[in-house]
């Protein structure tokens, strides 16, 4: 039984419109699933190789030692398998973790402009990155980053409770200092140490960039989705009891600072692993939470979730657009989501706006 | 025993003692107004009855139980609080606020809302008539309106034990007689009602068993006739306040001079 | 490091750096006590302080100067050949050397390895060991304005820049004149759509007529192109120039310095569709383009061992002929940047191809 039927539809409430209704938030997630599997499927048929669907089924089918290995070339074969395919998972991966950290982060400061980062994590693992890039170990990049985002994390909070007790707005000051620190030492690194040409592969890293993104990668994203996406999803949930502040979210039987601190450290954790994976992807956390909050309301229950759904949407659909459209040119996939993104925040702040 | 026993309860911050040896009883069906000015302690007390005071002394009890020592949970499940004002900057729609309710209930796995859930919500808004508000956005309701949309979420948590700070306070004279008559619906019904009070004479009107507080004592409790007199209320309010008796319906009215 | 040659450079403070600022004045005609002690001092390999006299080694009295041309959007005028030179870069110091110019070099910067100390292509005099190296990047102006220089030569156009080792018209101000190697020139109308060697002999040929020495670099060209004229190039074979980058490579593409070599060894390059010099692409595109050949740039920060292991370990590229036989041509970072090494650089890129052995 529908909480809102049996009443028409009140003409001054258009978000309310959506609030309260199962089957429309049903519909939305099934929507969503299909137009992943959809870009998915565009994803790894897209690319300076002509690839269709059908080579690209059979692909992976040999791939996944199914046989029929003979009916693909061994270069299509590896360019779907061991290319494409693993940088669409770890593009999913990312994008619905960042998606997922993006509303969480919004749901605890109660602040519709906070996106994953805003610790101080992407800017402090980008230390860790360059630091990696100049050193020439460029495997231990991944690690050089999470060190990097945890450091950063640490300082913030660190810097946090310095200025008394931490509450989320000393924690985001602090971590917009630790942001800025981090840039200039980065920049330092940059400007002392790097020399030719190297600077590009340093670029593109803190622009946020899916490239090269194998079966590793495509296992760390995932592996930290599961793990520690789970059960930030799940403690999430309890966010709309926050809606009228922490004394009422306590009074429903929320245990108020742990949940806050639980939810903070995970995502943080969950942000380390994904920057160390892609470098700084922007925009996807900030905007689709607000994107889909216009259309879901403020339920956490239902919002993380298609977050995370939409979070992955978009960025596959970034990704490859980064990587078709000036083909055989490659963008940095950060490029694409920021000259998407700034243009969409914009349209969401004048719909809320309009609509109030 | 039955319904809310207060004893000894105190509440220190910062130093300050706030309430001090605080002691009383709120029998269920007996509906309860906390009355003293402002900064005696009113809110501090409702809030330490809920456990949202960290420096709190003394012992709560709830039909024998003890509220302290209970998981939050379970001891929102009992009680249920509404605050003077409740404001967010989250569009949320009105069944989503009374759906808030429920989550006392729900555990961290269960997902959406259980038949159980939308039972409880469905009866909270029809008892708070806001089925014409169902669909509006929280923040573009009046005063009063979301008073009576909070009253609900509170409903809908099932307690037993139900504590309001002020809720008479934005509310037109039709809409407080509309809540005075709930609240006593509700006390009838078995609930435990303890409000705090501005307003006096709905005090006197309405509400069984007053308590009445002052610079974070209890100066006087028992019934209206008792607590509601000139004396008492020249030490409570510092007031000169005279009783008079309506010739209609033998209500109380209490004139300040 | 000091310039060894010149011990008598201990002078070198005394010479005026004051309000009056440098001039390229050519007052060649003073009287005769000044031409004895010009005389004097060359015996014993002194720079005589003076305000605005200048001497040097044989350059014939005014021939060819005053000059002015254009140069990568600013007008460049010398009033004689310019006897104090700072170069920045690899490619403008090689040249300077390659026309037996050592000598006049008062500072050098920004290398991008190490100055071959060979005898310099076209039969010029052996580089000299000791430069006076300013900085392993861009000097700051000051650094390079204290060593009183006439003419700063810059192998990339973003040296002379305000956050780089100063704009051009600062330098212009202090009556200093500046120079952008032509072939990097990537702003206003002057910048060439796509690199030649005839663009690197023109540039060579610049530098000379700018030192002085025309007849230098006229015979330095000659013998270049005479070179470039012997090398067959293979036809049939298409080319990967691999600068940089593991996660997404870096690039030749189809104009600038990598094209310009892949076109005259005769190799197609695979990339030639793209309209830049060099362009960061996919992996995927390079493994579909499957090129035949791979040339392999050595920088410090991406050597050739760790590019061939790249390719050897990527599922995508392992697979591909070139790398499976390895089919790779190597050629330093310093000489893939066209400047008077191309040719020698050509030269070894051709026998290295020819060692490959048979064509596919």
């Amino acid at each position: 039984m529908s909480l809102s039927q049996g009443r028409p539809d009140d003409p001054g409430g258009d978000v309310g419109r959506a609030a309260g209704r199962p089957r429309a938030d049903g519909a939305l997630a099934l929507g969503l699933v299909a137009a992943l599997l959809a870009v998915g499927l565009l994803a790894v048929t897209s690319g300076p190789a002509e690839i269709g669907p059908g080579t690209a089924v059979r692909a992976i089918l040999a791939g996944l030692g199914l046989g029929g290995a003979e009916a693909v070339s061994e270069l299509h074969r590896a360019i779907v398998v061991e290319l494409r395919l693993p940088r669409v998972v770890t593009a999913a991966c990312v994008g619905a973790g960042l998606g997922l950290c993006g509303a969480v982060m919004q749901g605890i400061t109660r602040n519709p402009l906070a996106d994953p980062y805003l610790l101080g994590l992407s800017s402090g693992a980008a230390v860790g990155a360059v630091a990696a890039i100049l050193a020439g170990a460029a495997l231990l990049l991944p690690l050089g980053a999470f060190l990097g985002a945890l450091a950063a994390l640490g300082l913030t909070l660190g810097l946090a409770g310095a200025l008394g007790a931490i509450t989320p707005t000393r924690v985001i000051l602090a971590g917009i200092a630790v942001s800025a620190f981090a840039s200039a030492v980065t920049s330092l690194l940059i400007f002392w140490s790097s020399a030719g040409d190297s600077y590009r592969e340093i670029l593109s890293w803190l622009m946020g960039s899916l490239a090269g993104a194998g079966w590793r990668e495509a296992g760390i994203a995932a592996a930290a989705l599961a793990l520690v996406g789970g059960p930030v999803l799940l403690i999430g949930r309890a966010l709309d009891a926050f809606t009228f502040g922490d004394r009422a979210a306590a009074a429903l039987g929320v245990a108020v600072a742990r949940t806050r601190w639980a939810l903070l450290l995970a995502t943080a954790l969950l942000t380390g692993f994904l920057v160390s994976v892609s470098g700084a992807i922007g925009f996807v956390g900030l905007v689709v939470p607000n994107a889909l909050r216009l259309v879901v309301g403020a339920r956490h229950r239902q919002l993380l979730p298609l977050s995370a759904l939409a979070g992955a949407v978009v960025l596959i659909a970034a990704d490859t657009a980064a990587r078709s459209l000036f083909v055989p040119r490659e963008l940095p996939v950060g490029i694409v989501t920021a000259m998407i993104g700034a243009p969409a925040f914009l349209a969401i702040l004048l719909r809320h706006r309009g609509a109030t | 025993m039955a319904g809310l026993e207060v004893r000894a309860v105190g509440v220190v911050r910062e130093g300050r003692s706030l309430l001090r040896d605080v002691g009383f009883s709120v029998p269920p069906g007996v509906l309860t107004a906390l009355i003293g000015p402002n900064g005696a302690g009113k809110s501090t007390l409702l809030h330490r009855l809920l456990g949202l005071e960290p420096g709190g002394t003394g012992r709560v009890t709830l039909d024998g139980e003890g509220l302290d020592a209970m998981p939050a949970r379970r001891r929102a499940r009992l009680c249920a609080f509404v605050a003077q004002s409740e404001t967010t900057d989250q569009r949320i729609a009105v069944a989503d606020v009374v759906g808030l309710g429920r989550i006392p209930h729900q555990g961290l796995w269960t997902g959406g809302q259980s038949p159980e859930d939308m039972r409880a919500v469905a009866a909270a808004l029809a008892r708070l008539g806001l089925g014409a508000l169902v669909h509006r956005p929280y923040d573009s309701l009046s005063g009063g309106e979301r008073q009576r949309v909070q009253i609900a979420r509170a409903l809908a948590q099932e307690p037993r034990l139900m504590l309001l700070d002020e809720p008479a306070n934005h509310l037109d004279v039709a809409a407080q007689l509309a809540l005075m008559r709930l609240l006593q619906d509700l006390a009838r019904d078995g609930m435990t009602v303890l409000a705090s009070m501005h307003d006096l004479n709905l005090a006197a009107a309405f509400f069984d068993h007053v308590v009445a507080l002052s610079a974070g004592r209890v100066v006087a409790s028992g019934p209206p006739d008792a607590v509601l007199t000139p004396g008492v209320l020249a030490e409570v309010y510092g007031v000169d306040a005279e009783v008079l008796v309506s010739g209609r319906s033998g209500r109380r009215v209490i004139a300040c001079h | 490091m000091r310039l060894a040659a010149w011990p008598g450079c201990a002078v070198a403070p005394l010479l005026r750096w004051g309000a009056s600022g440098r001039r390229h004045r050519a007052d060649y005609g003073g009287g005769p006590q000044v031409r004895l002690a010009v005389a004097a001092c060359l015996s014993l390999g002194v720079i005589v302080p003076a305000s605005g006299f200048v001497t040097g080694p044989a350059w014939a009295a005014g021939a060819g100067f005053p000059l002015t041309l254009r140069n990568c959007g600013a007008t460049l005028t010398l009033e004689a050949p310019p006897q104090r030179l700072v170069a920045v870069k690899s490619s403008m110091v090689e040249l300077v050397l390659a026309l037996g110019l050592g000598e006049r070099l008062v500072g050098v910067a920004f290398l991008d390895g190490p100055i071959p100390t060979e005898p310099g292509p076209g039969g010029g005099p052996a580089a000299a060991p000791d430069l006076p190296v300013l900085s392993d990047r861009v000097p700051a102006q000051e650094v390079v304005l204290e060593t009183a220089p006439d003419l700063v030569l810059a192998g990339w156009e973003s040296v002379l820049t305000a956050s780089g080792a100063g704009a051009r018209d600062s330098y212009a101000a202090l009556g200093i004149a500046t120079y952008v190697a032509p072939v990097a020139c990537r702003s206003g109308p002057d910048r060439p759509d796509r690199i030649t060697f005839e663009d690197v002999f023109a540039q060579t040929l610049e530098v000379g007529r700018i030192l002085g020495v025309p007849e230098r670099a006229e015979r330095l060209v000659a013998a270049q192109r005479a070179q470039l004229a012997g090398v067959a190039a293979r036809e049939g074979l298409s080319a990967l120039w691999y600068s940089s980058g593991t996660a997404t490579p870096f690039v030749g593409g189809g104009l600038g310095g990598p094209q310009m070599m892949l076109e005259a060894l005769g190799l197609s390059n695979i990339m030639a569709d793209i309209p830049d010099s060099w362009a960061s692409v996919s992996w995927e595109a390079v493994a579909v383009r499957e090129p035949d050949v791979i040339v392999l740039v050595d920088a410090v920060w991406n050597p050739v061992a760790q590019k061939r292991q790249l390719l050897a370990a990527m599922p995508v590229t392992r697979g591909l002929a070139a790398v499976a036989e390895e089919r790779y041509l190597v050629i330093d970072f310093a000489a893939a940047e066209p400047g008077v090494r191309s040719v020698p650089a050509l030269l070894d890129l051709a026998a290295q191809l020819e060692g490959l052995g048979g064509a596919e």
